[in-house]
């Protein structure tokens, strides 16, 4: 069990630890009102704050989306052996700025054309002979660079054309990039909103406990000790405001997704199970860390002897 | 060994105000102490020195031969476990009871759960309350409540009280009920430092006698009186 000395500071370790956890949990529910508010002015924050990362995981969902198209083709001439498609795929991936290069056979063109026909004409009825040349589709790293890259593709051996689709591939470019920006701008200040109010809440129950404060300090508690059941305190609000706000924004969510998608199939939302995990993680993050660090700054204000 | 010493102890506060100017005194172990003068004269802020609230801008603070050392979070902590201290207004928290109130500064110092209530009764039953430990302070008259907060002031048995006008709320008959609780703690032995502004206390009790004018001692006296004789 080890020497007496240790087993006797464990012992006041447990002891402390099992105050703070009382003491924490027994002071939530005695300023009830007080803690009620707090519960639920965090509650409302992270609500928002919650929301904002829902809307911005569909605009992602948008702009992603809208990446997936801006690729280019690159057209091959007739009778290209297997040597030469080699090293053109490879002068292909050679170019700055591509990310894959794939090869599309001229028999595959024809299937993906048929199929985009919905599959009711067969190609071949029509033609004797596929009258589809092979190709190498370029995928870009960035969506900016694609003018550059069809430019380069042109000038390898064995391209007979490129199309590229440049005039909507810069604007696809330029919409993603200020969804991207002006949603992760949103989020950022949204939490800091929600660290701030949260703080203030807190800061307002600690005040309204000022007189606990000074008799633990008058009667010879140590600094963390006092910290601690304030730690549980803040931890039990934040905590309690981001589960319920994460049930609630779950459920509404799911709601929205459900009609919306009824009403109007073509809109391609993110589940709410795909996304409601994101914003679980950050809603119960955020409230339980900024909780128990916004009470211990708090109280910090008030331990400091002159 | 002196249990108290302040050597050449001057306080300043940031506001400017030299609340204390080269303040020289020793108390003795087990010795009780009338700390008196006008108000403003820095009896408040002699006892905030000695439990480490505020810190001398100048001079050397003993308490139990040690200088008081506000540097460290658990020096200080160390410090007040061996001091009691007792106020004009309690200080009790008006959601706990008696008995909590008085645990609380057993619980919060980590004392083993299992030695609280037996010292908590004895402390209660020294201050004469035993019968109301489950009452709210609100429940309890002025002088009831004082003697809650003298209760949790000997509950970790400390050898020194510091009392700052511990009757200054209270009418002449209570005022002398908490006296006799705190001579009572005196003679067995505890260090005894009391500021007051009442004059009778300190003309029949006849202890010794502190005076404060301006922030200096201007008098002290073995079985001194409220004023000096020559008034
Ligand atoms: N925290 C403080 N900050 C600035 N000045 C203070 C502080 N505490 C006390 N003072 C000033 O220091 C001087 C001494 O104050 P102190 O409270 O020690 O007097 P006192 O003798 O206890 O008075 P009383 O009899 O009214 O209680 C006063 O002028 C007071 O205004
Ligand atoms: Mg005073």
């Amino acid at each position: 069990m080890g020497p007496p000395q240790t087993r006797r500071r464990w012992h006041a370790t447990a002891v402390s630890l099992a105050f703070a956890a009382r003491e924490g949990a027994t002071s939530f529910c005695r300023n009830g009102l007080m803690s009620v508010a707090a519960v639920l002015m965090i509650f409302v924050t992270l609500l928002a704050f919650g929301a904002a990362i829902l809307v911005l995981q569909n605009l992602h969902r948008v702009a992603a989306a809208a990446e997936e198209q801006v690729l280019a083709v690159a057209y091959l001439r007739d009778g290209l052996n297997t040597r030469q498609r080699t090293n053109l795929a490879n002068r292909l991936r050679g170019v700055d700025g591509v990310a894959t290069v794939r090869f599309v056979s001229r028999a595959e063109a024809l299937r993906r054309l048929e199929q985009s026909l919905g599959g009711r004409v067969n190609v071949r009825d029509v033609v004797r002979a596929n009258p589809l040349p092979d190709s190498m589709e370029i995928h870009p790293e960035r969506p900016g660079d694609l003018p550059a890259i069809a430019e380069a593709a042109r000038a390898v051996a064995g391209v007979a054309d490129v199309v590229a689709g440049e005039e909507i591939t810069g604007r696809i470019d330029a919409a993603a990039r200020f969804v991207r920006l002006a949603g992760g701008v949103a989020a950022a200040v949204l939490a800091l909103v929600a660290i701030i109010v949260i703080l203030n809440t807190l800061r307002l129950t600690i005040v309204a406990r000022r007189t606990d404060i000074e008799i633990m300090r008058l009667v010879g508690a140590t600094a963390s000790f006092v910290r601690r059941p304030f730690f549980v305190e803040g931890m039990i609000q934040g905590g309690v405001a981001a589960m319920a706000a994460v049930v609630s924004l779950g459920a509404a969510y799911w709601l929205f997704v459900t009609r919306a998608t009824a009403a109007w199939p073509f809109l391609r939302l993110v589940p709410a199970a795909e996304a409601m995990p994101v914003v679980a993680i950050a809603l119960v993050v955020v409230g339980l860390a900024v909780g128990a660090l916004g009470t211990a700054i708090s109280v910090a204000r008030f331990l400091r002897t002159r | 060994m002196p249990m108290i010493e302040l050597e050449s102890v001057s306080k300043r506060y940031a506001t400017g105000i030299q609340a204390l100017n080269d303040v020289t005194l020793s108390v003795e172990d087990g010795e009780f102490v009338f700390v008196v003068g006008p108000t403003g004269t820095g009896k408040s802020t002699l006892l905030r020195l000695l439990y480490a609230e505020e810190l001398p801008t100048s001079g050397v603070v003993r308490v139990h031969g040690r200088p008081v050392d506000a540097r460290h979070d658990h020096d200080v902590s160390a410090l007040r476990r061996s001091l009691g201290v007792v106020f004009q207004d309690f200080k009790l928290l008006p959601d706990r009871t008696v008995f909590d109130n008085v645990a609380f500064a057993l619980r919060v110092i980590g004392s083993p759960p299992e030695w609280i209530p037996a010292q908590v009764r004895q402390a209660l039953e020294q201050v004469g309350l035993a019968d109301c430990e489950r009452a709210l302070p609100r429940q309890l008259s002025g002088g009831q409540q004082q003697k809650v907060s003298i209760a949790r002031a000997i509950v970790n048995r400390p050898r020194i009280v510091l009392a700052d006008e511990p009757t200054g709320n209270l009418d002449p008959d209570t005022s002398w009920d908490i006296m006799k609780v705190l001579s009572r703690i005196n003679l067995h032995g505890t260090t005894l430092i009391v500021t007051t502004h009442n004059k009778t206390i300190v003309d029949v009790l006849r202890r010794r006698v502190v005076e404060l004018a301006g922030g200096q001692i201007v008098r002290d006296e073995r079985r001194g009186r409220y004023a000096s004789d020559l008034n």
